[in-house]
Parts: structure tokens; C-alpha cells; sequence
């Protein structure tokens, strides 16, 4: 009897636990992990989204990583190496230079399908936003945030120099204004030092190549087009405007852009929305957008997008993607417009007072995006961007002849190539 | 039987006190297990690998050091910056170092003595970030405070301090030593001050003045000082990485890119990390056979009367 009654005791015991088990797993919220970049005006517009989410769907958590101060370079760096060690996110926030190293390597899925059956929920985002994520005919991010350059000048300068707004502008056109600024605030005798200057040589050659309706690499990314007689115009528009014309300090590694021009010592420089907060947090606000003016006829801005990619490994992939949804949504575009962190992607907000009280010509950012060109991010994007540097600073310093510079450039390039190949 | 009894005990207090040696020291024997022991046989492992951290390292045998020695082009470059900033920074840091605690220690007013201390050790307290962000900005060819000052007070046309390459790779060095000179004055200082004064009187008792004292006897007696910071020195600088990283980027030309530099990008920007560990090996080995020949050839001028 005793032994019967202590088995009975035992199967209760266990029924009873199995119950409370079973009910923590059906009350157990989905957990989504997500990673991701952002600076503190942006952090706060995440938090908004995802506590709009966990709303929407209650079974649902977000278990967020932010993380800031980090160029892309790092960023992707960034998402390997937690690849490498295993502690990767369900959903993680990375730019076009990261995606096609992260399909490449079978960490992000395709999410086609998800986005095909919500076409109509992302029919006010500009189709290049999307573009910028298609990685062999699939789609593999959600668009976020979205960078076109443009030119930001100095409306005070502009106006004191006598210079028109500019509109369509070439290059020549370009160099005409800077030469009208450097005329009204330089003598021939200031020393460099206490020059005002028009504008600073590019890092890398990736905006005054879409201007001049080029790239560094060929149109599917796969081979160098650094040598290219296109290319070196381009190389030689960048050197003259420091040799030549004079209008252009050497740039340096820690040459700051906005805090030249929010001193009044640059007139011009080529940036994204993304400038826009600096140029807040300085009180800065004789400023205003134009095209990045044209080398050639094909010229365009170039443009880069910033999106969250599902992981392979995620095991909620409708959660996941409604948590993507979220951040590309008209909520978070109407707080990227008032908050000016980002291009709205939604037309709604890019024409929306808040977004177009910037600036008079704010729209400019938008207006553009349409028929910009794609930042060139291939699969070697952080190696390309080094040899690249490498090679303007080369060519910027003298240390080398731009037909030096660019084949020394095409031999690393290949280089990179070789070392990711599949 | 009491001898043995004696003896058995004698034996258990030792085991006890091997068992509690042990115990002490096994915090810091798993610490250097975990972080130093590991990760050098890992290193030595992958540098026979293919390893792009996405994927399983894959066994390559020598084919990354044949790459390094017979096609690499950069690492004879990198590898002669590294050696060009290592021994002039060691050879002017040392020199400059023993003149300013020769000439701190005869300063007999303490106030003035502390500030000029605090003075040089000053710039080791910072951040090497901050001190390379902050020269940049100063010796900008264009834009910076340096090159204003030698137009306005001597007329010169503008430097490239750091875009120039020679001018870049000392701009680099020079900087590395007015960081590093204070923190080895201070050892030095420490080591003179640690010399019995008797040597000095006898000295002076026949007739040696302030340059013969330090000639035959503060010099000589501070030998063991000074290899101690050639060879902490010599392993910093082979390590270089933050301030010409962040100044230069490595440039121009790679004139300013260092061993430590270049495995970085190697590791980060080019994903070899196969390749990287390799570096890293040969890198090692270099630094342990400057140490140990430092220390062999030390016998030859340090004195440790």
C-alpha cells in the first residue's frame, strides 16, 4: 500500500511539474535579438519602435544591443567577429557595405518573399532603397536610414562672395564659386593656415566618381575600374584642387570638415543627411543643400543605406520581420524627419514641414535619391576602402604620381578580390 | 620509530605546504593559462591555417610563411618602420631621459624639482589617443597651429609634418619620445637616488667635478636602470600601434605603418587572420631575441656593483 501510494505521489508530482512547465513555455515570450548602430538621437527613435512592436505583438520582446561611435568598417568587423564567437542577434543593423560580405557568407537569409507579401506597406519607400540590398536578383535587408550626398554650403559666404544659389550645377561652375570665394576671403599672400577654404579633398574618390559618372569598380562590382581614364579625371579634378587652384587643404587624418565649416573657415563640403545633427549641435545654421555638381552628363550623387538584415540563424522569421517592418515605418520616418538623423524614407515625411524646415533646399536630399548611384560595396568593401585612402592620400600628399597611385590601387584591389573569392 | 614518525610528519608539512603554494598561485597560473598560454598556442596554430573567422580554419601547412617570406612586399617596409622608430626611440629616449634625471637630481630646490618632474611625466598619464589626436590637429600642413607659427615668426612655407614621408615617420617618433621621456627619466631618477652617497664623497675628497661624478660613477652605477628601460622601451616601441594609427593612418605611402599596424589590418580589414597569426609568430620570435640578446650583451656594460 505504501509503495503504491508514494508511486501515485511521485506521478503527481510530476504531472504537476510537467503543467507548470508547459504553461511557462505557452506564456514564454518570443524573444527577437537585435543589433544595432545608433547614435543617441537615433537610439531614442529605435526605442519608440520597438516599444510600438512589442505593442503590435505582446508575445513578442526585444532583447536590443546599441552600440555607437563606430564607422562601417568597424561596424562589420563588429558583426563577425560576434558571428565568429557565436553571440549574434536574430536581426542586426548593417549598411550596403557590409551586405554583400554578410550574403556571401550565408549570414543573412532572403527575406523576398516577406517583403513581396507586404508590397503595399513599403510602396512609399523609394525603390533605390531597396536596390541597394539586391545581392544576385534577391532581396536580403530593410532599409533603415538612407544617406545620399549632397553639397552643403555656406549661405552667409555664398551671398558675401556673390555667388547665385546654386542649382544644376557642373564643376566648372563649381570651381567658378570657389574661385569667387577664395578671391573675397584670401589675399594672395595668406598663408594657408588662415585660409578660407572651399572645399576638402575627398577621403576616398567614391562622390566625385558618381559625379563624373563613374566608379572605382565596374558596373556588377567584381573588378577594378581605378585605372580607367574616367577615374584618373577624376583623381586629377581632386589633386588640382589642391595644387591647381588652391582651393583645397591637404586632407589629413583627423582633418574635421565640420568643424572647418561651422567656423567659417570651409564654404562647401560633400555630405549626407546624416551631418545634419552636427550641424544642429554646433547652432550652426547659415547652411544650405545643392547637388553635388556635376563632372559629366552621367554624373549622379552617390548613395548609401543603412538596413536590418535577418540572420540565418533566426528561428522567428515572421516576429523578426514584422520587428524590420517597424523600423521602416512612417512613425519612425516622421522622427528621422523632425529629428534630421536620417533621409525620411517615406514620402509622406520627406514632405512633411518638419523634414523641409531644415533648410530651404533640403529637399535637394531627396529629390536626388531616385537616380543616385550606389555606394560601391562589394564584398571586400572594408580592404577596398583602405587601399582606397591609401591611395588618396597618396596622390594628395605627392607621395606618389596619380598613374603610380591608381595602379598600386588596382594591384591591391585584385589582391582583395583574390582573398574572398568562393 | 619516533625519528620516522618525525620524518613522516616533516613530509606532510611540506606536501601542505606545496598543496597551499599551489593554491595561491593557481588564480594567476589560469589567468596566464587562459589569457596568455591559449592564445599563443591558438596563434601558432592558426598561423598554419586558412582562417577568415566565418569559416573553419583550414590546415595550409608553411604556405603562410612562404607568402610572407618571398611575396609579401609590404612586411619589409612595415618591418623596417617598425625597426627605424624602435631604436631611435630607444637611443634618444634613454639619452635625454639620463640628462633630464642628472639634471633633476642636482636641482636642490624640491618645489622646482616636483613641477619639472610633473612636467615631463606629465604627457604618460594621457591617453596616447588623445595625445595623437591632439598633435594632429597641431601639426596639420594646412590648418594646424604649428605651421602658423612658422609662417608668422620665420616666414616658412608650409610642412607636412604628417604628410610628408620622412617628415612623417620623425613627426611620429618625436612624439614618442616626449611621451615616453618623463616615465623614464622617473625610473632613472629611482636608480641614481638609489646610489650610495659614499661613492660622491669619496669622489669629491679627490677633486672630481659635477661631469667626472657622472661620468665614472652615476653613469656606470646606473647600468641596470638604464637596461631595464631599453629593454621595457624597446618592447613598447615594437608594439607601436595607437599614435601612428591614429595620426597618419599609416601614411603616406605606408612610411608610417608599422608591424602591429599591418597585422591589425591584416586580421580586421583583409579577414586573414591565418595570415595575421603568421605575422604575429614572426613578430614574437623578433621581440624574444632582441630581449634575449639584450640581456646577453648586457653582461658586457651593465654594472651591478
Amino acid at each position: 500500500m505504501k509503495k503504491f501510494l508514494s508511486l501515485m505521489l511521485t506521478l503527481a508530482m510530476l504531472l504537476g511539474m510537467m503543467s507548470i512547465s508547459m504553461n511557462a513555455l505557452a506564456e514564454e515570450p518570443i524573444v527577437i535579438k537585435l543589433s544595432m548602430a545608433a547614435s543617441d538621437a537615433e537610439k531614442v527613435s529605435c526605442e519608440s519602435a520597438i516599444a510600438r512592436f512589442e505593442e503590435k505583438y505582446p508575445n513578442c520582446k526585444v532583447d536590443a544591443e546599441f552600440y555607437a561611435g563606430l564607422s562601417w568598417d568597424e561596424i562589420i568587423q563588429k558583426q563577425l567577429t560576434q558571428f565568429a564567437s557565436g553571440t549574434y542577434a536574430d536581426v542586426v543593423y548593417i549598411a550596403i557595405e557590409g551586405t554583400q560580405l554578410m550574403v556571401n557568407y550565408g549570414l543573412f537569409q532572403p527575406i523576398d518573399d516577406l517583403i513581396e507579401a507586404d508590397k503595399d506597406y513599403f510602396s512609399p519607400v523609394p525603390e533605390s532603397a531597396f536596390k541597394a540590398f539586391e545581392v544576385n536578383g534577391k532581396y536580403y535587408e530593410v532599409p533603415f536610414n538612407c544617406n545620399d550626398m549632397c553639397i552643403v554650403y555656406n549661405t552667409k559666404m555664398f551671398q558675401e562672395a556673390g555667388i547665385e544659389t546654386p542649382g544644376q550645377w557642373t564643376v566648372e561652375e563649381y570651381l567658378d564659386a570657389l574661385g569667387k570665394i577664395d578671391a573675397y576671403y584670401n589675399k594672395p599672400d595668406t598663408p594657408n593656415s588662415e585660409k578660407v577654404w572651399g572645399v576638402v579633398t575627398g577621403e576616398t574618390p567614391y562622390m566625385w566618381a558618381a559625379a563624373y559618372g563613374t566608379s572605382v569598380l565596374n558596373d556588377d562590382w567584381t573588378a577594378s575600374n581605378i585605372t580607367s581614364d574616367a577615374m584618373k579625371e577624376v583623381l586629377q579634378f581632386q589633386y588640382d584642387l589642391v595644387y591647381k587652384y588652391g582651393y583645397s587643404p591637404v586632407r589629413e587624418s583627423n582633418t574635421d570638415e565640420v568643424s572647418m565649416f561651422c567656423s567659417n573657415r570651409l564654404a562647401t563640403f560633400i555630405a549626407g543627411p546624416y551631418i545634419l545633427g552636427s550641424l544642429k549641435n554646433n547652432n550652426f545654421t547659415d547652411w544650405d543643400i545643392a547637388i553635388v555638381p556635376r563632372g559629366k552628363e552621367n554624373g549622379s550623387a552617390a548613395y548609401g543605406v543603412g538596413g536590418l538584415g535577418m540572420m540565418t540563424g533566426c528561428q522567428h522569421r515572421q516576429e523578426a520581420f514584422n520587428l524590420m517592418k517597424e523600423f521602416c515605418s512612417i512613425e519612425l520616418s516622421m522622427t528621422q524627419a523632425t529629428e534630421a538623423t536620417s533621409l525620411p524614407l517615406f514620402e509622406e515625411a520627406a514632405n512633411s514641414e518638419a523634414w523641409l524646415a531644415q533648410s530651404p533646399h533640403i529637399n535637394v536630399f531627396y529629390d536626388e535619391l531616385p537616380n543616385a548611384s550606389k555606394l560601391p560595396s562589394p564584398i571586400c568593401y572594408a580592404e577596398l576602402n583602405v587601399i582606397m585612402k591609401n591611395m588618396m592620400t597618396n596622390i594628395v600628399t605627392k607621395a606618389m604620381t596619380i598613374d603610380e597611385a591608381v595602379a598600386l590601387a588596382d594591384q591591391e584591389i585584385a589582391a582583395a578580390y583574390e582573398e574572398f573569392e568562393f | 620509530m619516533s625519528r620516522q614518525s618525525g620524518r613522516m610528519a616533516g613530509m606532510n608539512s611540506r606536501r601542505k605546504d606545496e598543496i597551499a603554494g599551489w593554491l595561491f598561485t593557481a588564480p594567476a597560473l589560469l589567468m596566464f593559462l587562459i589569457f596568455v598560454l591559449i592564445p599563443t598556442f591558438a596563434m601558432l596554430y592558426l598561423s598554419f591555417t586558412s582562417y577568415k573567422m566565418l569559416t573553419p580554419p583550414t590546415f595550409t601547412g608553411l604556405s603562410n610563411f612562404i607568402r610572407l617570406f618571398t611575396k609579401d612586399s609590404r612586411i619589409l617596409t612595415v618591418s623596417l618602420n617598425t625597426l627605424k622608430i624602435s631604436v631611435i626611440s630607444v637611443v634618444l629616449n634613454v639619452v635625454i631621459g639620463i640628462i633630464l634625471a642628472l639634471l633633476i637630481t642636482n636641482r636642490k630646490n624640491g618645489i622646482y624639482s616636483y613641477i619639472i618632474r610633473l612636467f615631463y611625466f606629465f604627457p604618460n598619464i594621457v591617453a596616447p589617443a588623445f595625445i595623437a589626436i591632439v598633435w594632429a590637429i597641431l601639426l596639420a600642413r594646412d590648418t594646424g597651429v604649428v605651421n602658423y607659427y612658422l609662417h608668422s615668426i620665420f616666414g616658412l612655407q608650409p610642412m607636412g609634418f604628417l604628410t610628408e614621408g620622412g617628415l612623417a615617420l620623425g613627426s611620429v617618433i618625436g612624439i614618442d619620445i616626449w611621451r615616453n621621456m618623463g616615465f623614464i627619466m622617473f625610473i632613472l631618477l629611482a636608480g641614481i637616488r638609489a646610489i650610495d652617497r659614499s661613492y660622491y664623497e669619496a669622489a669629491s675628497l679627490d677633486g672630481a667635478n659635477t661631469f667626472q661624478l657622472a661620468r665614472h660613477i652615476t653613469i656606470p652605477l646606473l647600468t641596470p636602470s638604464i637596461l631595464l628601460v631599453m629593454v621595457i622601451n624597446i618592447i613598447g616601441e615594437l608594439k607601436t600601434f595607437d599614435i601612428p594609427n591614429i595620426m597618419t593612418e599609416g601614411g603616406p605611402n605606408n612610411a608610417t605603418r608599422t608591424v602591429a599596424m599591418y597585422i591589425y589590418d591584416t586580421a580586421f580589414s583583409k579577414m586573414s587572420m591565418g595570415y595575421a597569426c603568421a605575422i604575429s609568430v614572426l613578430f614574437v620570435a623578433v621581440i624574444m631575441v632582441v630581449t634575449i640578446l639584450q640581456f646577453r650583451l648586457s653582461n658586457r656594460w651593465v654594472n651591478y656593483d
